[in-house]
């Protein structure tokens, strides 16, 4: 049952002209910021050489290009997922998954799923171009599938956070921008200074940040991984929480 | 839920296994580096003494998380410099911060944070004791336990936490220079030395024994003898250097050097060094020996023959050199089935104790007396470059590669979503 709605859910973001056109825009940001990034290697490559534990071109990409683009997944992943349960609401179409019996974890596992493969689409889009470099020079292959792996944890986790805030309510809008606001907030929290040792300890720990520079170096690192893991499950767990209350009592807002 | 999902993040940040998968293995120590920290037997104490920034310290902390993992009993305090100016004082720290390793009772102190510097100081911290480094008396030489101004006893004491030992000899008690001496210096010597003492020298360097030979202005020494066995002149005048001037040194005669020639010696030197009043070398190509340069200085600099006062100039046509000149170079040659080892220095000053503590003149002080006492390990220090370096791309290439991802992908991906819409809509 998971996979039928999986399904739907992908092929209903295919079909629409705007998901593609996100992906051109998305692109056309990619190259250029990649260029630009490999122009920056190529002028500074030999100073770069003579440090210890130089970094090649991979490394280089890897945290110059590859990293940057997870704070861009805090903007897309809500957009993607607003309209996966609000829509369902507001069209009064949820009426009708709930009355047939599919179980509360396959409607939301599913739309997770099915949201997950585009958003894996288009993070391949930003990793072919480090891999094309494969013609040109030895391409550290384990460190560019870190990177992906980092890139499409990063993206689980937000989509499954936009997925519960857009079962939160019918308005898609409120949904994007509430869960953008709390995907940022959780992003900036490791960032600032606290006076008190152990909650900027708790603060560093919880802030999505900080768990993610391991893998655009390279490290695989449990704590990391298993950060992102927590996280998504705890959001898709919500979001089931919040679905079958309303099988409780009946009543979406 | 929530509380689950917190303890479950608590429960994370404990349990924590690393694995660095990059293909150079970057994150991780060099072999040489896993050497060095496991040869320190006694528990390790680093004292970084720093600023309250985060970044700093969380790169200080990361550091020495991976020496950690090979010697779990490393223990690392931070000391604010802002805040707590008393125990700055009491350690005596450097303004600017540094890093203190102790163990037992060594101790080295850093400036500059990078694995090739903990692991050279981790290596000081523990090699073997009693290199004996003997200094030159009779001459009015620069003393190595006198507390003056131009005097050496700062180089002396940090030489001691290195494991070097100073001696002072005098040539017309003793004219036999021991064989357990295993660095000869000539620290400036004011007048002159008699030809007996001069055979000794030359003596000591014929068995093979190394040799540091400090210059100083004065040109009176009578030591003409050993300048032709090595090789090595002063060069009539003081080094002057325009370039310096820019960094707002005191005087004319203050060089300042920051390009460092490649040698073994040279890297991951950081800061610059300050030489006041240098002479600068000439050097002779002499068989069977590699000479070197150690210090160069920049090419806006020049031999300054004439007084200096008011507008001084390099005069071209007179027997005036233009930069960039050699002020210290460094001498390998095979003496008596071993490695012979000889620097000779256009200035004493350096070392000096009123000058020692300028830019990175004690660090690379340490250094060249522990490479004279031939200790390579030291300086070894080799990390594996990544495969993936060099990229030789043409131009063509570039704009083929370029031009299909900036404009051809994202044009095939918008007729994709026109298509699209011309089917939504006739449909």
């Amino acid at each position: 049952m998971t996979g039928v709605i999986a399904r739907r859910e992908f092929h209903a973001l295919l079909k629409s002209p705007f998901t593609w056109l996100i992906a051109a825009i998305l692109q056309v940001f990619f190259a250029w910021y990649f260029l630009s990034t490999l122009e920056q290697y190529l002028a500074i490559q030999h100073q770069l050489a003579l440090q210890d534990h130089a970094p090649g071109v991979t490394a280089f990409l890897a945290f110059r290009y590859l990293a940057p683009i997870c704070a861009l997944l805090l903007l897309i992943c809500p957009l993607l997922t607003m309209r996966c349960l609000a829509d369902e609401y507001r069209h009064h179409t949820f009426a009708l998954l709930q009355s047939s019996p599919v179980p509360v974890h396959a409607i939301v596992l599913g739309k997770f799923i099915g949201v997950m493969g585009f958003v894996s689409l288009l993070l391949l889009l930003a990793i072919l171009m480090p891999l094309s470099l494969l013609a040109l020079t030895d391409v550290d292959l384990p460190l560019l599938g870190l990177s992906l792996l980092g890139l499409i944890i990063t993206g689980a986790m937000c989509t499954a956070a936009g997925l519960f805030f857009s079962s939160l309510t019918k308005n898609t809008m409120i949904a994007a921008i509430t869960s953008s606001t709390v995907l940022l907030l959780l992003w900036i929290l490791g960032k600032g200074t606290y006076s008190d040792a152990g909650i900027q300890t708790a603060m560093t720990s919880l802030s999505t940040s900080t768990h993610l520079g391991t893998f655009f170096q390279g490290l695989l690192d449990t704590r990391d991984v298993l950060y992102f893991f927590i996280l998504t499950t705890l959001f898709l767990s919500l979001t089931m929480i919040r679905i079958s209350s309303f099988n409780r009592n009946g009543a979406p807002i | 839920m929530l509380a689950i999902g917190a303890c479950a993040l608590y429960i994370n940040e404990r349990i924590n296994t690393r694995l660095d998968l990059s293909a150079n293995a970057r994150h991780s120590l060099t072999g040489q580096s896993i050497k060095a920290v496991n040869a320190v037997t006694e528990p390790l104490q680093v004292t970084a003494v720093m600023g309250p920034d985060k970044l700093q310290r969380e790169a200080v902390t990361r550091l020495f998380d991976q020496y950690q993992k090979y010697k779990p009993d490393i223990e690392l305090e931070f000391v604010n410099l802002e805040t707590q100016p008393a125990r700055v004082r009491e350690l005596q720290a450097a303004a600017g911060g540094e890093l203190i390793l102790t163990s037992g009772t060594r101790e080295q102190r850093l400036q500059s944070l990078s694995e090739r510097n903990v692991t050279a100081a981790l290596t000081r911290l523990t090699r073997a004791d009693g290199n004996q480094v003997a200094f030159i008396t009779g001459h009015d030489e620069r003393s190595s336990l006198t507390q003056g101004n131009s005097d050496l006893r700062e180089l002396a004491a940090r030489l001691d936490t290195a494991g070097l030992s100073t001696q002072e000899i005098s040539l017309v008690t003793a004219p036999h220079i021991p064989d357990e001496i295993d660095l000869l210096v000539i620290a400036a010597p004011q007048r002159r030395y008699f030809p007996g003492e001069v055979a000794s020298i030359l003596d000591y360097l014929g068995r093979g024994g190394n040799l540091l030979w400090l210059l100083d202005e004065s040109d009176e020494h009578g030591l003409q003898a050993i300048a032709t066995e090595l090789g090595i002149s002063a060069l009539p005048g003081i080094v002057l250097d325009a370039s310096s001037s820019a960094y707002g040194t005191d005087s004319p005669t203050f060089v300042i050097i920051d390009q460092l020639p490649q040698h073994p010696l040279n890297q991951g030197i950081a800061n610059p060094l300050l030489m006041p009043g240098s002479k600068a070398l000439a050097i002779t190509p002499l068989a069977g020996q590699q000479v070197l340069p150690l210090l160069q200085t920049s090419p806006r600099s020049w031999t300054e023959t004439g007084a200096i006062a008011g507008a001084v100039q390099f005069d071209e046509g007179s027997i005036e050199r233009q930069g960039p000149l050699v002020v210290a170079a460094s001498i390998e040659r095979q003496k008596q089935h071993k490695m012979q080892r000889i620097a000779v220095v256009g200035d004493a000053d350096w070392l000096a104790s009123q000058w020692i503590g300028n830019g990175a003149n004690l660090e690379y002080a340490e250094r060249l007396f522990i490479w004279l006492t031939a200790d390579d390990q030291l300086l070894a220090f080799e990390t594996t470059s990544p495969r993936d370096a060099k990229i030789e791309a043409s131009a063509k290439t570039i704009l083929v590669m370029g031009g299909g991802f900036l404009f051809g992908m994202p044009l095939l991906l918008v007729l994709i979503a026109s298509a699209l819409w011309q089917r939504l809509r006739k449909g």
